[in-house]
């Protein structure tokens, strides 16, 4: 090759490799945000070191010595300001006028009967602010839709005076709080990163001067991204479209305690607490550990689980039939007080896989579409299959019916024999006897690219507790194994 | 000189911005991850079923026929792709009477999309990877892939649930070239419904399950 033809074939293979690349960027979508104002999530260490987080941070005054790392920041928090802010991420609202974070925050003597978000937030104006909001809930239960929660209780606010020499407390007149909240589908919730159509709604709270100026806060649904919120009470809608929060006014997306993981996950509570409610009956974990011992035979075994319909009591499991058309399979009936299963797959040796079929999750939804609750409504996440292999017992579980039977109806997903061909595909990939962790990812990635509103959970060995398994937000491209968080 | 490359490049650039379907092996992990992109039969892996093939057992008969259907356009909600299926249709003749017989609709074009291949009654779903996968394949090396497809019958079209797996193997005895396919059900009792979501008791296809050898035509 001479210099001239050289430098001819470097310019067309630069020319190809720009273009190419240039014209490559349409694999990817935007989850832009349409709402009027923006909800993020970012970690403490990440905003410390921006420049705006940073001054409105340190406008807050400190009892003792300042920081000078991020870590030290939060480690030396409870002697400065009396509280120490949790490592969960922080909540950024944007709006027009105004950017607030707000923060989980725990105290030395914190009890379970409330939680606190300190809340600082800038104006275009530079009007500071920062408050403590204390959440009192009377009942703090979890919403399936968008993996959220009711909340019923009380809200106080106290105003934290900036700029001064000491930390302290100051009174406020605006004893009002602007939450942000999304509709999706229509249920009233705060919103979360996920939330594309966000409005405002203002709350009157408990000020700190003790004046009660709003009264008790009743059910209101916790939102997209893990947070939650009461509403209700003695506050009116306000807000409304616009993205420009009124003067002075306080504006937040709740994080509560319990929802969100360090990793930033949403940990649906309720499926968790149905699972190990089933689990704390002595009879089904007896049953359980007979399922344990049966994970080597070459057929399926099992117990169904009925609830009595008018106690509302689990009844103690029924051992499963065999189907008499396949001997190696159990029959699981679904309707009338049925509420799930537990069962076992046949040996992986004998090419079986040793995770959650198609065929299980068409039972899960089964069971809870056509159980017979006495007209009353639904609560989607006491339904349940369990899996027990030699690699352990698992469980799925509906989080968010409205996702889960939607997912579940799509015949582009399902064809008409009623098979789930994207997660056939993968287990196909995989040996039988391969480490089940793969098998996890798998369904999990499931659950994940068709949004199922599903998940997966897992035994202790003595099944006194129960983890979450979920796909690990940290994932590298050296280790992308799914992660276990506590039921707790 | 200049004018050459200026041209070339023009070319290049007409050539790769309408490229805009990468093309990926249809049975690689990552199936329909990429919006517009070719899931692709790439290895060829379609083509030793294509054909007829015949298994006979006394006045028991099973004929099966299968073609290629390429660039299908499966427009998934979440992302929309083009991928590869192979099609089949069949005859099966149980004690001389003919029980079922779709082998006319082989030739059918249904159309472009998913929906339509769909109304083929067998129809391309998975590689299964390993012969330790659940139809295991004894004979078969540990690495030796498999055709999983998905089987349906016109009388049975519209009931749901009646899952199931027919795997294919191509192989050659004594020089013959056949096909083994394993016809297994993954039907779950109480899970089958009719097309108004009433339960039914159907727990078979007029082809019984179980495994069938048979030779190229």
């Amino acid at each position: 090759m001479n210099r001239k033809t050289k430098k001819i074939f470097l310019t067309l293979a630069l020319a190809s490799l720009l273009l190419v690349s240039s014209c490559q960027n349409d694999y990817y979508e935007e989850n832009g945000q349409q709402g009027t104002v923006k909800i993020t999530e970012k970690r403490f260490d990440e905003l410390i070191v921006n420049i705006k987080f940073r001054a409105l941070f340190e406008a807050i005054p400190k009892k003792k010595h300042s920081f000078s790392t991020a870590l030290q920041a939060r480690t030396a928090m409870e002697d400065q300001y009396d509280f120490t802010i949790v490592d969960v991420p922080i909540k950024v609202a944007t709006a027009d006028n105004l950017t607030s974070y707000t923060m989980l925050i725990t105290r030395e003597d914190q009890s379970n009967s409330y939680f606190e978000n300190l809340v600082i937030q800038e104006d275009v104006d530079n009007n500071k602010q920062a408050v403590i909001l204390k959440y009192k809930p009377i009942e703090v239960s979890e919403e399936i839709a968008h993996d959220s929660f009711d909340f019923t209780g009380t809200i106080e606010m106290q105003k934290i005076a900036l700029n001064t020499n000491s930390f302290g407390y100051t009174g406020t007149d605006v004893c009002t709080v602007t939450w942000i909240m999304c509709d999706k589908y229509g249920t009233e919730h705060v919103a979360g990163p996920r939330c594309t159509q966000t409005y405002t709604k203002t709350m009157k709270v408990f000020c700190d001067t003790g004046t009660p100026t709003g009264g008790n806060n009743s059910g209101g649904s916790g939102g997209d991204g893990g947070a939650g919120s009461s509403s209700g009470g003695s506050g009116g809608d306000g807000g409304g479209p616009g993205s420009v929060i009124p003067d002075e006014e306080v504006v937040t997306s709740p994080i509560t305690p319990g929802l969100v993981s360090p990793n930033g996950q949403v940990i649906a509570k309720k499926p968790c607490q149905e699972l190990n409610k089933l689990t704390n009956l002595a009879a089904n974990k007896a049953a359980l550990n007979n399922l344990k011992a049966k994970t080597g035979l070459d057929k399926e075994n099992g117990y169904n689980q009925t609830k009595n319909p008018l106690t509302g009591i689990l009844n103690s499991p029924v051992q499963c039939q065999a189907n008499p058309a396949n001997p190696n399979e159990i029959l699981m009936p679904t309707g009338l007080a049925f509420i799930g299963a537990f069962h076992t797959h046949p040996i992986d040796s004998d090419g079986w896989v040793p995770m959650f079929s198609d065929g299980d999750l068409l039972y899960l939804f089964m069971v809870a579409q056509r159980h017979n609750n006495n007209g009353q409504p639904k609560d989607y996440s006491e339904y349940f299959l369990t899996l027990t292999v030699p690699e352990g017992t698992f469980a799925i579980k509906i989080k968010d019916w409205v996702k889960f039977s939607k997912a579940m109806n799509n015949t582009k997903y399902w064809n008409s024999k009623k098979e789930l061909t994207a997660l056939r595909r993968k287990y196909d990939n995989r040996v039988p006897t391969d480490n089940i962790i793969g098998f996890k990812k798998d369904l999990l990635d499931t659950f994940k690219d068709l949004d199922m509103g599903a998940g997966l959970y897992e035994a202790n060995t003595d099944f006194s507790g129960w983890t979450e398994v979920t796909l690990n937000p940290n994932a590298t491209l050296f280790n992308d194994d799914p992660i276990n968080i506590p039921c707790n | 000189m200049k004018k050459i490359l200026l041209a070339i490049i023009l070319v290049l650039v007409t050539i790769s911005c309408k490229a805009q379907t990468p093309i990926f092996d249809t049975y690689q992990s990552g199936y329909g991850s990429v919006e517009n992109a070719y899931y692709k039969d790439v290895n060829q892996l379609h083509d030793q079923y294509v054909g007829t093939w015949l298994f006979t057992n006394g006045s028991n008969s099973l004929k099966l026929v299968f073609q290629k259907r390429n660039m299908i356009y499966n427009d998934n909600d979440i992302k929309n792709f083009y991928e590869d299926f192979l099609v089949g249709e069949y005859q099966y003749i149980e004690n001389g009477i003919e029980k079922v017989n779709t082998i006319s609709a082989i030739n059918v074009n249904y159309g472009p999309n998913l929906e339509d291949v769909r109304k083929h009654n067998i129809l391309s779903q998975s590689w299964i990877k390993y012969a330790g996968t659940r139809p295991k394949c004894i004979e078969c090396p540990a690495n030796e892939g498999r055709l999983a497809m998905s089987f349906d019958e016109p009388s049975k079209r519209d009931i749901k649930g009646m899952a199931n797996r027919f795997v294919l193997r191509r192989f050659f005895d004594n020089g013959v070239e056949k096909l083994k396919v394993w016809f297994v059900s993954d039907i779950k009792q109480g899970l089958v419904f009719d097309a108004n979501d009433n339960p039914i008791d159907v727990s078979r296809f007029s082809l019984p399950f179980g495994t069938y050898v048979l030779t190229k035509q």
